[in-house]
């Protein structure tokens, strides 16, 4: 559900193209082509797809945390009012933190084995905030707390192999949440744990979101936790956004014939008794992207038009779809 | 007949030696781990991580010894076994395992690989092993043109199909199934899924299946072996243990299942401070974590048979069902379980 008194979003995705270089004599190749999407306040978005289809680059893309190689080429993100794209890393590195944080599916690597975690969280209270060595100690102790992890005194001076999974990613979000962003992305944040361990992580997130009055974009491969916790759900393929709903409408009503797809794979009970369902094909590889409809050689409804790029169409209340045969094929 | 019988199996390994080595504490890895599967069947060994799962399922290999009880494959305890005996006898148990890219040499291509167990086992000619291994793949969708290629170049799930083929070459009784999907995207591991069913539905063999997705295996798996911490806590067929789970366990692991319907939002998204499984020295091994632990917990409970044919081990198994706080149970004899996942 958007909320009503946020007039505008807290962050904007407009068109974004990233490519990647490939030395001389070879043309760049799209690695994100137009991705818009926004982000409001005290919202929960879910980011889909397959691993490949550019989910993770586009947090990475927003963050300017791009790997060597790949530059955005056109777009805009806007946070709030101000443009990151184009922005110096120094410019960046400023904002970083303060207003968007970053979350990853692995804690335990995204922390320094060698330093305590109330250190760690300490450090960057103390570089954006220009807290004392003190004040930034007491906020480190805070941010634990408001986590979840009891014992937040003793346990600020303990080591992140001291640590579970479940409680290093409690850690990152302590960490990522110390100077008071508006935005956190979370790149699967639970996909590593144990799903008792993934319900209490989740409810944290959701907790958090409301009470701090977050924006969060959760990007992840599970379809059951973006219909448990998300609001909004953009689902991506091979580098573009091919449908965006509200969560009830897309799960009620997808409208791409590779949405369809995805919630058809999820195994249920009915499927004691048939076979489960696939899509055939594999995700193409970076490069191997049909010139029309990039779904196209996987889908099981493409007619001629699907030869010609596809433009996203409106479906549904506040959606959008990128098929030419929205609404006759499924749903 | 059962294909696999694990019993009483017990494995510790030596704890982390202290600074004057001289830690001669062990821990307990497996704890009387009792579990058998039929022919045909598919069993489910689910619990989270560290719980013990794969551990088991080496074991049902004998690729680790375990410290006693004994592993039964196919009638032949496999402890009684020389090293040359047992090598021979491997062919009756097959792996397949979470990383295909992990389980082939990358410099062997596919058709060698398939050929490989079959110079192992059988006395074919080198022009049969290559008919089998190409008849083998071509089984599990993988056409004569890409056999020679290498472990590459293929997708995740063409190379676990091909694993799944190589596994078939020694035509086995039982194949052990380590989280065979969990790397595999969403779109693709219907493929295999599948695959690993019609197998089945021919050849009568029998899996093993260890997974952290309790979705698939209410689809797939014929029954339930729940672990938590090194000891079974419940086991029984997949429709009653989704339709009523017995122990406090199974059920904290059911509600925490992401349910794909928005509509029906039901993670009990109760945030606090639990986690941290303390380390058990006595009693139940859930005791500290469970909402309904009594002073009798701190006797370790014994896994006993349930009204419905499965087996629970929890003091308060009889009067756990019925709670009544919790209404949905209350329903649960009339019909099928209504809130309780996909199930």
């Amino acid at each position: 559900m958007r909320d009503c008194d946020a007039a505008a979003p807290l962050l904007t995705v407009s068109d974004l193209c990233v490519q990647v270089e490939r030395g001389r004599g070879h043309s760049a190749m799209d690695v994100l082509t137009d991705v818009s999407f926004d982000l409001a306040r005290k919202e929960m978005l879910g980011i889909v797809g397959e691993s490949g289809c550019g989910k993770t680059m586009t947090s990475l893309a927003i963050m300017g945390l791009l790997p060597r190689g790949l530059r955005i080429t056109s777009g805009s993100v806007l946070l709030g009012q101000d443009e990151l794209v184009g922005r110096s890393s120094a410019e960046l590195g400023r904002i970083r933190g303060r207003r968007i944080a970053m979350i990853f599916q692995n804690a335990a690597r995204s922390l320094n084995p060698s330093f305590p975690v109330g250190y760690q969280i300490a450090e960057v209270a103390r570089r954006h905030l220009s807290m004392s060595r003190r004040a930034a100690a007491a906020r480190a102790i805070e941010m634990l707390d408001l986590v979840g992890i009891p014992r937040a005194t003793e346990r600020a001076r303990q080591y992140p192999h001291e640590f579970s999974g479940g409680m290093c990613q409690r850690v990152m979000i302590a960490m990522a949440l110390a100077c008071g962003p508006d935005v956190l992305l979370a790149d699967e944040p639970t996909t590593a744990l144990d799903v008792t361990v993934q319900a209490q992580v989740l409810a944290l997130l959701r907790r958090l979101q409301e009470d701090l009055g977050l924006g969060v974009a959760l990007v992840t491969h599970d379809l059951g936790v973006v219909a448990e916790v998300c609001d909004h759900v953009v689902v991506m393929y091979a580098g573009e956004v091919v449908e965006q709903a509200e969560v009830e409408a897309l799960f009620a009503r997808p409208g791409h014939p590779y949405t369809q797809g995805l919630l058809g794979a999820i195994p249920r009970s009915e499927h004691r008794h048939r076979p489960f369902n696939a899509i055939p094909g594999a995700v193409p590889r970076l490069g191997g992207w049909s010139s029309g409809c990039r779904f196209g050689p996987r889908c099981i409804h493409r007619s001629d038009a699907c030869q010609r790029p596809v433009a996203l169409n409106a479906w549904g209340p506040e959606g959008s779809v990128r098929c030419v045969r929205v609404g006759e094929v499924g749903g | 007949m059962s294909v696999l019988e694990l019993d009483r199996i017990v494995k510790t390994y030596p704890a982390a030696r202290g600074l004057l080595g001289r830690g001669r504490r062990r821990v307990t890895v497996l704890d009387h781990v009792s579990i058998t599967v039929e022919e045909g069947e598919t069993v489910a060994v689910v619990g989270e991580s560290g719980a013990g799962k794969s551990t088991l399922g080496r074991i049902a290999l004998n690729l680790i010894r375990p410290d006693s009880g004994r592993t039964v494959v196919a009638g032949q305890d496999l402890g009684a076994l020389s090293a040359t005996q047992l090598r021979r006898y491997r062919g009756v148990m097959q792996m397949v395992f979470q990383d295909p890219y992990a389980s082939f040499d990358p410099m062997v291509s596919l058709e060698d690989a398939v050929c490989e167990p079959l110079l192992l086992h059988t006395s074919m000619s080198r022009a049969e092993r290559r008919r089998e291994a190409l008849r083998l793949m071509e089984r599990v969708g993988i056409r004569a043109e890409q056999a020679r290629r290498f472990p590459n170049e293929l997708s995740g799930g063409q190379l676990q199909r091909v694993a799944i083929a190589r596994a078939l070459a020694t035509r086995p009784k039982v194949i052990v199934c380590d989280e065979p999907v969990a790397s595999l995207d969403a779109s693709v591991r219907a493929h295999v899924l599948n695959q690993f069913r019609e197998i089945q539905a021919e050849d009568r063999v029998s899996y093993l299946f260890i997974s952290h997705d309790l979705s698939l295996v209410g689809a797939l798996a014929d029954r339930v072996a729940v672990m938590y911490s090194g000891t079974v806590v419940e086991q029984g067929s997949t429709k009653e243990f989704f339709a009523q789970p017995m122990h406090p366990y199974s059920r904290r692991l059911l509600e925490s299942v992401p349910e794909p319907d928005p509509t029906r939002r039901r993670l009990r998204l109760v945030d606090g401070a639990l986690d941290a499984a303390a380390p058990v020295a006595d009693g139940c091994v859930f005791r500290h974590r469970c909402p309904d632990a009594i002073d009798a917990c701190r006797v370790a409970p014994t896994l006993l048979p349930t009204a419905h044919g499965g087996m629970v081990a929890c003091h308060l198994a009889s009067s756990v069902p019925v709670r009544a706080q919790d209404p949905r149970s209350l329903q649960q004899d009339n019909g099928p379980a209504p809130d309780l996942g996909p199930w």
